[in-house]
């Protein structure tokens, strides 16, 4: 069991900063996921936590004990890869007693192996594996790959557990299931895990807490309710959420409350004055717009051609654009019976609290006070270190 | 037959069933199957014909030549040709020195296989680490360039390296107070002299050999391996060996072959053209050499053609045995 720290973690691989002094902060037994699209850094974060992968600056700390020159054999780190990397050479009870039989202090061979062999019978039950643990990994369904990756990180009893999007090679169903295994064991043995996926869906279920990052910064860290309903940036806003976040342009300058097709109420549109050169982005997400005049409460209304309507089953997806506004585009979710086809024009309208601000220069959210970067921890540390080093 | 012509043939039989009721489903498939066979075998043939031709003129019928006048007493230019069964072979193994040769043979390849695998290995594992260098592809070259010199040009300055009065192998031992050696004037140090040479020459191909199967362990698992707190020794044995066999058992098949087929630099460093070679008291007297001295100097060619059939039965047996034991030990992913 672990409590982990990142304080300024970066990864500087020749010019590029690939991982840019991130700050974070995890619980012991926490189930974090590091969420970002393709090449925003989270392999290489976590192979900087695992020691496969020399930090370039800024600390890693496990409890109170800096980790940074720590060999990554001495870390108590158990990774699981996307790819699994079971040793194909290996059986399956191999593959799961190999970290321990590494391990192997002084003392008796007979009891050692006795040892092993209960800890992979244990864990095979875990991980209901027993029946293959006289097959070769080629011999195995993905799921049951994927099950005995897991097996041999949990094996050692790791103090940290770290899995690098080990799902996305299975196929849907089977994932969904993982997912949910994947639940099971973190409550029956809570390690602290990092979890890394570019699955929204993963990452919303299975996260105490939720790190989206985006170009090697943390763009935010918080629990997923909470980042899903008030996002720290435009980034994070469209990113999350299938489909994400609408973002439309508030003008600049002296029509910084005005978009046109879009009228806003004054208490938002004046939101907009605090924004920077090129003024604010208006977001609201598909699922809030409602139809007008279905509720009392609707605010920021607009009117919208509808251009293709997707039909998903549990509701219908339109994409449109604003009527007056054709660079405004709009896509809004509706209920499934709700007949509309192609170039029907329908009014929208959203409620307050989902209508969100954002600096068009910066992206960050301008509507209330939030901290950048999620944690508590971030600004402490900052403060700290500005302290100190000025 | 691919599984999509096989479907379109089923439908096609269907379709003709359906026109003419008389004809049974199977036999008009079966039919339509053979001549689609017949195409697609001709045009294969065709295309291949080329390659093939090239090998059976200059491989197979020489080959196939080379056991015929085993059986027969022949020589280049005599006009008589005859049958003489198995005399040859019986010659053969009623001659001493033949079977000295096979057991000089047997010494050189028993002591080039390990020394050539080890070696290899070893140097490609340093090799490895010098690749993603900067300078890795000049050290990878440097490596590989005594395998493109002619073995010819350079045995004769390995012959001027090892001469016992002015020679550099000599110098050196000099250097390292260790006595001086007869090298190629010695019976005992003249194949180990030859043996160097031939490992100079052939390294560098087992090498990129060796990185090449190197560059296939996938990163991931010696990286996982060391999360499972293996120790080098124990990462190398345990994942990167096993996962590399088939790469080694590739490698010493190679040098076995070429072992028993070492010729050229046997030939040049123990006496080329100016006669002697295979000396001193035959101490280098090969079976690849006694065959070419058997046909070329004592112009006995039905006894060196037995004799490179018997050769040629060794590699294969070897190559067989080999074979067997690989399937034990080497692991195909
Ligand atoms: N060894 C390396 N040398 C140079 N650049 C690297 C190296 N490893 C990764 N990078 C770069 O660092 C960036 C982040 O890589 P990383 O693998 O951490 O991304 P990721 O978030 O895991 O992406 P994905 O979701 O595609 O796996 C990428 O732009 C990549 O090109
Ligand atoms: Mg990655």
């Amino acid at each position: 069991m672990a409590r982990i720290e990142l304080r300024g973690l970066t990864k500087q691989f020749g010019e590029s900063r690939v991982v840019d002094e991130i700050d974070l902060m995890i619980d012991d037994g926490e189930f974090v996921v590091l969420l970002g699209p393709s090449g925003c850094g989270k392999t290489t974060t976590l192979r900087m936590i695992a020691g496969l992968e020399p930090i370039s600056s800024g600390e890693l700390v496990f409890d109170d004990k800096i980790m940074n020159d720590e060999p990554a054999e001495r870390r108590g780190v158990g990774m699981v890869f996307q790819n699994y990397a079971l040793y194909p050479h290996m059986t399956v009870a191999a593959n799961l007693s190999f970290g321990l039989a590494s391990r192997r202090g002084r003392g008796s061979r007979r009891v050692a192996r006795q040892k092993e062999r209960a800890r992979v019978q244990e864990i095979a039950r875990l991980l209901e594996i027993e029946h293959v643990l006289d097959r070769r990994p080629k011999e195995l369904s993905g799921g049951q790959r994927q099950r005995v990756a897991l097996g041999r990180a949990l094996a050692r009893d790791p103090d940290v557990f770290l899995l690098d999007e080990p799902l996305s090679n299975l196929d849907a169903s089977l994932r969904d299931k993982m997912r949910m295994e994947l639940a099971r064991l973190h409550a029956e043995l809570p390690i602290t895990t990092l979890y890394v996926t570019h699955d929204q869906g993963e990452a919303l279920t299975l996260a105490d807490q939720l790190v989206v990052m985006n170009g090697g910064k943390i763009a935010q860290a918080g629990s997923p309710r909470e980042i899903y309903a008030r996002p720290a940036d435009s980034f994070v806003a469209a990113f999350l959420g299938s489909p994400g976040m609408n973002l439309w342009p508030l003008g600049a300058g002296d029509n910084a409350t005005h978009q046109e097709g879009l009228r806003l109420p004054d208490k938002i549109a004046s939101l907009s004055a605090r924004a920077g050169r090129l003024g604010a982005t208006v977001g609201i997400r598909p699922e809030h717009l409602h139809i007008a005049g279905t509720r009392s409460d609707l605010v920021a209304h607009f009117t919208c051609r509808v251009q293709v309507v997707e039909n998903l089953g549990s509701h219908l997806l339109l994409h449109g654009a604003m009527i007056d506004q054709a660079r405004a585009d709009v896509v809004a979710k509706l209920e499934p019976q709700f007949d509309v086809g192609r170039g029907d024009t329908i009014s929208f309208g959203a409620r307050a609290e989902h209508v969100h601000v954002f600096d068009a220069e910066s992206g960050a959210r301008i509507d209330d006070a939030i901290h950048r970067g999620g944690t508590p921890l971030h600004s402490h540390y900052r403060r700290q270190r500005e302290a100190v080093i000025g | 037959m691919s599984l999509l012509q096989e479907r379109a043939e089923l439908a096609g039989s269907a379709r003709q069933r359906r026109e003419r009721p008389t004809m049974t489903r199977s036999a008009q498939a079966r039919r339509a199957r053979r001549i689609r066979h017949l195409k697609d075998h001709l045009v294969a043939y065709g295309l291949l014909s080329p390659a093939l031709a090239v090998f059976v003129v200059f491989f197979y019928v020489p080959a196939a030549y080379l056991v015929y006048i085993s059986f027969f007493h022949w020589g280049v230019l005599s006009s008589s040709t005859s049958f003489v069964g198995l005399e040859n072979f019986r010659r053969l193994f009623a001659q001493p020195l033949f079977w000295h040769a096979l057991a000089t043979s047997g010494y050189y390849t028993l002591v080039m296989i390990p020394a050539t695998t080890l070696l290899a290995l070893g140097i490609s594992l340093v090799l490895k680490e010098a690749v993603t260098a900067r300078r890795g592809g000049v050290w990878r070259a440097a490596v590989f360039l005594p395998h493109v010199t002619p073995v010819v040009a350079t045995s004769i300055i390995w012959v001027w390296i090892f001469n016992p009065q002015f020679g550099l192998a000599n110098f050196v031992l000099e250097k390292l107070h260790l006595p001086a050696l007869g090298w190629l004037d010695t019976t005992q140090w003249a194949l180990p002299a030859v043996m160097i040479d031939s490992l100079w020459h052939s390294l560098g191909l087992y090498v990129i050999i060796f990185l090449a199967g190197l560059a296939n362990v996938p990163r991931e698992l010696v990286e996982v391996a060391r999360l499972d707190g293996a120790r080098r020794s124990r990462i190398f044995r345990r994942v990167i060996l096993p996962l590399l066999s088939p790469t080694t058992f590739f490698v010493v098949i190679l040098a076995t072959v070429n072992s028993w087929q070492a010729f050229s630099q046997i030939y040049t460093m123990t006496g080329g053209p100016h006669g002697g070679a295979g000396g001193p008291a035959f101490s280098t007297t090969t079976d690849a050499l006694l065959v070419y001295q058997t046909a070329f100097s004592f112009d006995h060619f039905s006894l060196a053609a037995a004799m490179a059939l018997v050769l040629f039965v060794i590699i294969l047996l070897l190559t067989v045995i080999q074979k067997w034991i690989s399937n034990k030990v080497v692991f195909y992913r």
